[in-house]
């Protein structure tokens, strides 16, 4: 009782402490927040109706659209990879199929809400195919065992009552899956890949179990050329017999199949119009070079060819699904960019386009603004090159004379239109860059893009099972009239070489666009500007050679060779590697290996620096004797987590803080009987990571702040060469009651405000974690409350006023940005997963600005009144004492 | 005899029907819970209800998810509240309920390998102190989830009740409002008379002592007087 | 006479009894004098006397005012001791007086001293800096005892830059 109500106290404290430092008020929501909906990219869909639009996507999303201008109605969001949605009916309700692992959920949703109407679920042995077919309320599961047989059991759909049987069915024909097909009830497989062999099928679901057997020729003609089938979805028995590009539409029936003699694409899909079916398909018309939709009738025949007048850089990938009523259609198509549009027919235009490419973001960075022309033409006159006073003095009235003229009329005349920096730069640009290969440019007041450009054929690449695409900024807008420039790194598609896009950031020109001969294994944003103040990128080719872009920075490299280091981390060799340019000359950039460290059987988890742009404001900790504990500030140092199995221990995490110019290891720990998931945050000079306490069944947090002593050792420099001991490390661990699934801390311009971490958990709420509430004050006992320290609480409390996010829950996070703005209160924010949320984040409250509803008025009529009230009342008084003294 | 026969006959063709039915009934969980030997997998069922009825919002169950562990297995809510988690192996998890707008507190379920269950509320610091909840769950909300902070409003007592003030105002008060009270001269006969009540033994002493001093002092003058008179 | 005169004018708000005789004698010169009485003796003795009786007490004031400040340090001692060592508006306002009276004295000196026009008063003058002086001293060791002066290092803390970085890393893990 006494422990529990001491730690209520505890808690009350802290509680009064969290609502000193933050929180929202509900009328500041979406003053400075947004957040964009996305679903993610489209697998299947089906339009209901005229009214709603259902969509299941590869991010296990399922959502209902509306269908007039795309505005997501609901959202449901499955289990996670590795279970993926496999199957989705729409009828009077959504059924859908997914799983993955052994697992299998069947639901029914409602289709008007989206709420759960039955459930059920099996599990199986982890087959390596799984073939679903619905039909007549009934689910059918076909696991195909090569070159022998099929099991198909069969379920009832809503209830999941089966009769227990798998039914074994003799197909010896099936010798590869990839030339294999469901079709309505029928399983169907060709013998071969040329005209030569035997289009086999059986009726599952019959008792009889016959295989038919027909040859291909028979069906298509005998030309040369590779033969595929393929699966037609919203079709009874039917599907696609392609060879050389085009297709044909076959009917499979008990006993000959139906062949349609129409050609077909490939990627036709079939339409139910009324009774009857339609075929569509996206044709290309090569005198005008636009595509087109042609719809077919199957039974008659009739041909409609439509225009389409949609336009789209990146190219129309597919037809997802399509709905007509007569000879007006409704067609859903997705882009290769992840994009889906819903055209209407006749006509050809789009209704509304979704650009679902924004759910995959890879990375982000915030970019500054460049300053508004005017404020540009002022600057611009400090650095004219001729000093004569004549030629400044023009100058400057002219300016002067310009600037009265936009305060008399209200509109700046031609200068750019809205983006421009604003006083306490607040308003900048977000870079974003998503896995499809698409960069967006949105703008941080409102969320909507600026620009967008698709680079084709590339792919991100792919560290330690994350997706991840360097993207360095190379100058910012700080340079008028240099433009920003920006580089993002990605990996061709194809070939797996690198693939390096530089573009100016604002507008979206690109700079150039290299597509490398070689894959890019390591990549390096210079630290030293030149003269236009553009730093290099220096790329590290698979084969140890040196690249650098742009060319002009090789001379930098060559003045600077000796205090540039570069590191790699190996997740498959399990090392790490530090170089050094120093043995560079000027024909030939050469990296020299300066140290090696090996991780032995543990496995790489994350690698983390301080971000290069952090400030940090006092340089030590003042204790209560007035001394100071000077910070172990290292630039260089890098933080590295690796989890190693054990026996007896089941996990041990190891964490190590590396130089990453000498290899020296300053500090390391291990944790016993911990899991995953292990998050770290690096800044200023200090480390929290997360993991999963195996033994007590809780996720904590530990900290680790690295003191170098009562004296500096050298107050002017630091360099990694000269270190005369090791710093001193003060570490805590606290119980953290979520999981979380990205982790940040907060930047500002000049690290004088407190520093939160910002945590997204998997409830989908985004909460600040005090660093106050995380720093290692000692054993219990011997802190100072002089020195400024909250008292130790062992369990975290995540109040709900400190989430950023209020009711905006956000799922599957995958990252989250920040920047400073220019204001030294503010930080701002991205968090980026399924959808994207930004908000502005003010971890010692808005210290530097006035309140909102500050009063100005008020103030100015209180103190108007008082100044007048005291001169009359003086005025009456002398009056009062003039009478007085007359009688 | 051929009651007796009847009778088992009726008794056997009973007994067929009743394991006929066990069988179905086992076959039937057997379907849901396949591989039952090999894995152990169980169902976590409960119920979730929503806010007291005035404040329930429309479509709560199309909003609310469950989580085991933080997203391992999910649960959805059908129309009644009722959700079911399925193919749970034995352990220990965590459930939570998410809403946006209320908040639920967690519960940690155990299921062992026997397929007992039993759950508890969660306590992270003292893992093995056991508050039962009853199985299954019935899960009720907190409270309307506070992510706001009310604005201090300006209240006129605020203002009031600062010592600062009050030490300025009253005084202020007092010393314009007295003296206009006492100018007043029917409160100036009343004061006067309260005045004179309590002085009034007051001037009889001072009174004698210069009357005796006075009188002694006329004495003497009128005997100098007089000896001066004789003189002259 | 002149003699007389000037006295009359240095000492001109100082009551002397003797003056109204001198000149009742010299209207009058009633009464002879007694035998063996000489009136200038006696005139210049009292004009000795006076001498140096004013002179002997205006150097017992410049004393008296050099001395005032070494005979207030008890006093401030005790103010020192009531006002304590906290940061409130009470001993702040104590110290501000504690410093402002003395440096007020110091600047003041000159107007202090004019009264007394005798040359030598340098000796005093000193006297009295130094007495201000500590009082200032006691003003500077109250400011130390509640940690308002610049001793340790933690307060020049922010005074310290940050150090220049002398070598750049950069990389991560490898992207192949």
């Amino acid at each position: 009782m006494y422990t529990l109500k001491l730690s209520f106290i505890k808690y009350l404290i802290v509680a009064s402490f969290f609502n000193v430092s933050f929180s929202l008020y509900e009328d500041q929501i979406g003053k400075f927040d947004w957040k964009l909906n996305f679903v993610g990219n489209v697998k299947y869909g089906s339009i209901d109706s005229s009214k709603r639009l259902i969509v299941a996507t590869e991010e296990n999303v399922l959502a209902s659209l509306n269908l007039k201008n795309g505005q997501i109605h609901w959202r449901q969001i499955l289990e996670t990879a590795p279970n993926q949605i496999v199957l989705l009916y729409v009828d009077r309700e959504i059924i859908t199929v997914s799983g993955g692992k052994g697992t299998w959920y069947v639901r029914g949703w409602d289709l008007n809400v989206g709420s759960l109407l039955w459930e059920w679920s099996f599990y199986m042995e982890n087959k390596q195919n799984f073939y679903w077919i619905l039909s007549k309320d009934q689910l059918v599961n076909v696991a195909p065992v090569i070159g022998s047989h099929l099991e198909v059991t069969q379920y009832d759909v809503r209830s999941g009552r089966n009769n227990g049987k798998t039914v074994k069915i003799s197909t010896p024909w099936v010798s590869d899956l990839s030339r294999c097909t469901t079709a309505g009830v029928y399983w169907a497989c060709l013998s071969s890949d040329d005209s030569s062999g035997q289009l086999y099928y059986t009726d599952v679901l019959a008792p009889a179990n016959q295989v038919h057997m027909f040859p291909v020729q028979s069906l298509i003609g005998s030309a040369p050329g590779r033969v595929e089938i393929k699966f037609l979805e919203l079709s009874d028995s039917n599907l696609l017999l392609i060879r050389n590009n085009a297709a044909r539409y076959i009917h499979l029936k008990p006993d000959l199949p139906h062949v349609y003699p129409y050609s077909l694409s490939p990627k036709a899909i079939a339409v139910a119009n009324g009774d009857q079916t339609l075929l569509l398909q996206m044709i290309l018309n090569t005198t005008t070079k636009k595509y087109q939709i042609q719809t077919i009738e199957l039974q008659e025949g009739t041909e409609n060819v439509f225009e389409m007048e949609y336009n789209n850089e990146a190219g129309v990938a597919s037809v997802i699904t399509a709905f007509c009523k007569g000879s007006a259609c409704r067609v859903l198509i997705k882009s290769n960019d992840n994009s889906i549009s819903l055209l209407q027919l006749p006509g050809g235009k789009a209704s509304w386009t979704r650009e679902e490419a924004l759910s995959q973001v890879v990375s982000a960075e915030f970019l500054e603004l460049p300053l508004s022309e005017l404020d540009a033409s002022i600057e611009h006159e400090f650095d004219s090159v001729s000093g004569d006073r004549f030629s400044t003095f023009y100058n400057r009235i002219f300016s002067q004379i310009r600037q009265l003229l936009v305060v008399l009329t209200g509109k700046q005349g031609n200068s750019n239109i809205g983006l421009v920096r604003d006083e306490f730069g607040l308003h900048k640009v977000i870079v974003v860059v998503t896995s499809v290969g698409k960069i967006y440019a949105l703008d941080s007041i409102t969320g909507s893009t600026v620009w967008s450009k698709y680079l084709p054929n590339v792919q991100p690449f792919l560290v330690l099972e994350h997706q991840k695409a360097p993207l360095f900024v190379q100058r910012s807008a700080r340079y008028s009239p240099l433009a920003a420039q920006c580089v993002v790194l990605m990996k061709d598609k194809i070939t797996g070489h690198g693939v390096m896009h530089a573009f100016d950031p604002i507008t979206g020109e690109v700079v150039q666009d290299l597509r490398l001969p070689y894959r890019i294994e390591q990549a390096m944003l210079l630290p030293i500007e030149d003269e236009n103040h553009l730093k290099g990128i220096l790329i590290l080719s698979d084969d140890n050679e040196v690249n650098v872009y742009p060319p002009s920075a090789k001379s930098i490299i060559l003045k600077h060779s000796s205090s540039i280091f570069l590191y790699t981390a190996n997740s498959n060799t399990k090392t790490l590697h530090g170089y050094n340019l120093h043995q560079s000359s000027n024909d030939k950039l050469r990296v020299t290996s300066t140290w090696d460290l090996n991780l032995g059987q543990a496995e790489l988890l994350a690698v983390n620096v301080r971000p290069s742009s952090e400030r940090i404001h006092s340089q030590g900790r003042v204790l209560a004797d007035r001394s100071v504990l000077y910070k172990y500030v290292n630039p260089n140092l890098l933080a590295i987590a690796t989890l190693m199995d054990d026996p007896i221990h089941k996990h041990v995490l190891s964490i190590y803080l590396v130089d990453g110019v000498t290899g020296l290891v300053v500090y390391s720990v291990a944790h016993k009987r911990v899991a995953k998931p292990i998050h770290l945050v690096h800044s200023e000079n200090w480390l929290v990571y997360t993991y999963y306490n195996a033994r007590f069944r809780r996720m904590e947090m530990a900290a680790v702040e690295l003191y170098e002593g009562a004296t500096q050792s050298n107050s002017t420099s630091f360099s990694s060469h000269a270190v005369s001991q090791l710093p001193h490390p003060e570490t805590q661990a606290y119980i953290f009651p979520g999981l979380p699934l990205a982790m940040q801390s907060t930047l500002t311009e000049r690290g004088i405000t407190n520093k939160h971490i910002i945590v997204a958990l998997s409830t989908g709420a985004v909460t600040e974690v005090p660093w106050a509430f995380l720093e290692p004050r000692g054993p219990q006992g011997t802190m100072n409350p002089e020195e400024g320290y909250i008292p130790y609480i062992p369990e975290l409390p995540i109040p709900a006023e400190a989430t950023i996010n209020y009711n905006q829950t956000i799922p599957q996070v995958r990252g989250i940005e920040v920047a400073a703005a220019r204001l030294e209160s503010t930080c701002l924010v991205l968090v980026y997963g399924l959808d994207l949320f930004y908000t502005r984040v003010t971890p010692s409250k808005t210290f530097d600005l006035l309140k909102e509803d500050f009063d100005h008025w008020l103030i100015a009529f209180v103190l108007i009144g008082l100044t007048a009230a005291s001169y009359i009342t003086k005025r009456l008084a002398s009056r009062k004492a003039l009478k007085q003294a007359w009688k | 005899m051929t009651k007796t026969a009847v009778n088992l006959e009726m008794g056997a063709s009973f007994l067929l029907i009743l394991s006929l039915l066990f069988t179905s009934t086992f076959c039937i969980e057997s379907s849901i819970e396949d591989d039952t030997e090999t894995q152990g997998r169980y169902l976590i069922e409960g119920k979730v209800f929503p806010s007291e009825q005035p404040f329930t919002p429309a479509n709560w169950q199309a909003n609310t998810r469950l989580h085991i562990n933080g997203g391992e297995f999910l649960g959805f809510v059908k129309e009644d509240g009722s959700f079911i988690i399925h193919n749970v192996p034995s352990g220990s998890y965590i459930l939570e309920v998410l809403h946006p707008e209320f908040s639920y507190e967690p519960i940690r379920v155990e299921i062992n390998s026997k397929g007992k269950f039993r759950a508890r509320k969660v306590n992270h610091i003292q893992t093995s102190v056991v508050i039962q909840v009853p199985y299954p769950l019935k899960l009720k909300p907190l409270g309307k989830t506070r992510y706001f902070q009310i604005r201090e409003q300006w209240r006129v007592t605020d203002f009031l009740f600062n010592p600062m003030i009050l030490m300025m105002i009253l005084p202020l008060i007092l010393i314009m409002i007295l003296p206009k009270m006492l100018n007043d001269p029917e409160t100036k006969k009343e004061m006067e008379q309260i005045g004179s009540l309590t002085k009034f033994e007051m001037p009889e002493v001072s009174d004698l002592v210069t009357n005796f001093l006075a009188g002694t002092s006329q004495t003497q003058q009128i005997k100098k007087t007089s000896k001066s008179k004789k003189r002259q | 006479m002149a003699s007389n005169k000037t006295q009359n004018k240095r000492l001109k708000w100082s009551l002397d009894s003797t003056r109204c005789n001198r000149l009742n004698s010299m209207n009058e010169s009633t009464l002879p004098a007694p035998p063996a009485y000489s009136t200038s003796s006696i005139l210049s003795n009292n004009e000795v006397a006076k001498k140096t009786d004013t002179g002997h007490l205006i150097i017992k004031k410049s004393w008296e005012l050099a001395l005032a400040p070494i005979k207030q340090v008890p006093m401030n001692l005790f103010i020192m001791y009531m006002a304590g060592n906290s940061i409130s508006i009470f001993p702040i306002m104590m110290v501000g007086m504690l410093f402002m009276r003395p440096i007020q004295a110091l600047f003041s000196l000159n107007a202090t001293f004019k009264m007394i026009e005798n040359s030598s008063v340098i000796g005093q003058k000193l006297v009295y800096i130094f007495g201000n002086l500590v009082n200032i001293g006691l003003a500077l060791y109250k400011c130390q005892s509640m940690g308002l002066l610049p001793t340790h290092t933690s307060d020049w803390l922010a005074f310290v830059e940050p150090r220049i970085r002398q070598e750049y890393i950069g990389g991560g893990i490898t992207l192949v």
